[in-house]
């Protein structure tokens, strides 16, 4: 359970900060401001008013997002074990990264946060491929979940071998 | 052992049929004229027994519809609100990149920052539309029209902008903004309504709730501004 919560943190913080440094470049590219994104998640907080807050919104958005992606990623680490091939969870990542992306784009910002709706109308691909990326960082629990049980099951050899060794 | 691997496998193929399912259901493009548009235009004699034959209203205008293929008037109304949205956009950049430079507070500078580059996207969709459709927002009739009356008001707006300062400079810009964004909503509305163009109403649809954003926080802005200055004024 402790490997699966660890493996889900980091790999929600990973999709997280891909996902929303994909939409921050793109804004920019775009002349639609990099920090756009921030403001707009931002919104779900301080409503229109997110785009004249300066820094306090964009901070709330920075959260927003990385506390979002963070629970969906101990979620999805809950269905990962250390079994589960590296192809299976890229499969499920994006399946949950589309999933993700029609719920927000048809029940959760038009109604939660009508500010970034509106914005996200303007660059509607940015946003689906932001969201397959997420996928993506969610798939690599299953590498962190690996990675932290074998490091547990080391310490835990480690710690009985010093303890049965004769004095 | 054996039964694991068949049953992992079997979940990898099961997740590799929905993420294609969901793939498929995404390449759907909204270029793709609506399915009664395309029926309508396809079979211009109905074959089996519909509204149209009941009701004389329907059948008139499905009269209309099957003799008349893109009307020109369509494309010029399209040309037409193109190139109004276009100067309005050319308009509001202007003034958002005039303001942001004498704006008196952080936040109306912020907000004249954001409407640069709200009508800075904007206009990338609308000139995307034009290049599509074939319209010159630059030399076309209705592009003239629309920028010669434009260049007109903008002149002086922007030698009133130009000789307001500090505090009355935010007041003028943001009374300035809340007019031009009901104005510009009111006009939008009015070419959705008209227009029969499927592609131009997505774009007025995407625009719309950009302008009213945009008008909902100048009228914020104005009200904070008085709530701010009223009392000083009663104490004066």
């Amino acid at each position: 359970m402790g490997a699966r919560l660890a493996a889900g943190i980091a790999a929600g913080l990973i999709g997280g900060i891909l996902m929303l440094g994909f939409m921050m470049i793109y804004a920019g590219v775009n002349d639609a401001g990099a920090t756009m994104p921030l403001k707009a998640l931002g919104a779900f907080e301080y409503g229109v008013v997110s785009f004249v807050s300066g820094p306090s919104a964009m901070i709330v958005g920075a959260l927003i997002q990385l506390g979002f992606s963070i629970v969906l990623g101990i979620l999805f680490a809950l269905f990962v074990s250390r079994r589960t091939s590296i192809v299976a969870a890229l499969f499920a990542g994006i399946v949950v990264g589309i999933a993700i992306w029609v719920a927000m784009d048809l029940f959760v910002l038009p109604f939660a946060d009508p500010t970034m709706a509106a914005r996200m109308e303007l660059m509607p691909q940015a946003y689906f491929i932001a969201h397959l990326l997420y996928g993506l960082g969610l798939a690599t629990s299953a590498i962190f979940v690996r990675a932290f049980a074998k490091d547990r099951h080391r310490r835990a050899g480690a710690q009985h071998a010093a303890e049965t060794q004769p004095i | 052992m054996q039964i694991l691997q068949n049953r992992r496998a079997k979940i990898e193929l099961l997740l590799t049929a929905v993420l294609v399912v969901a793939l498929a259901g995404c390449g759907t493009s909204n270029k793709q004229p609506p399915a009664a548009t395309a029926s309508v235009a396809a079979a211009p004699e109905p074959a089996a027994p519909s509204k149209a034959q009941t009701h004389p209203a329907h059948a008139k205008l499905l009269t209309m519809r099957t003799q008349t293929p893109p009307e020109p008037s369509t494309k010029q109304n399209t040309a037409m609100v193109l190139s109004q949205m276009h100067q309005a956009d050319l308009t509001e950049v202007k003034l958002g990149k005039m303001a942001a430079e004498k704006a008196s507070t952080d936040e109306v500078r912020a907000y004249a920052n954001q409407l640069v580059r709200d009508h800075m996207s904007v206009d990338q969709m609308v000139v995307a539309m034009a290049h599509e459709s074939g319209t010159d927002l630059q030399n076309s009739a209705p592009a003239r029209r629309a920028a010669r009356h434009e260049a007109a008001q903008e002149k002086k707006l922007e030698r009133k902008m130009e000789s307001a300062k500090g505090p009355d400079f935010d007041r003028f810009f943001l009374r300035q903004e809340l007019s031009d964004h009901d104005k510009l909503i009111r006009t939008l509305q009015q070419d959705r309504e008209d227009t029969s163009d499927d592609q131009l109403e997505a774009l007025i649809d995407k625009t719309m709730p950009i302008l009213e954003q945009q008008k909902k926080l100048a009228q914020i802005l104005i009200d904070k501004e008085q709530a701010q200055t009223g009392p000083a004024k009663l104490r004066g």
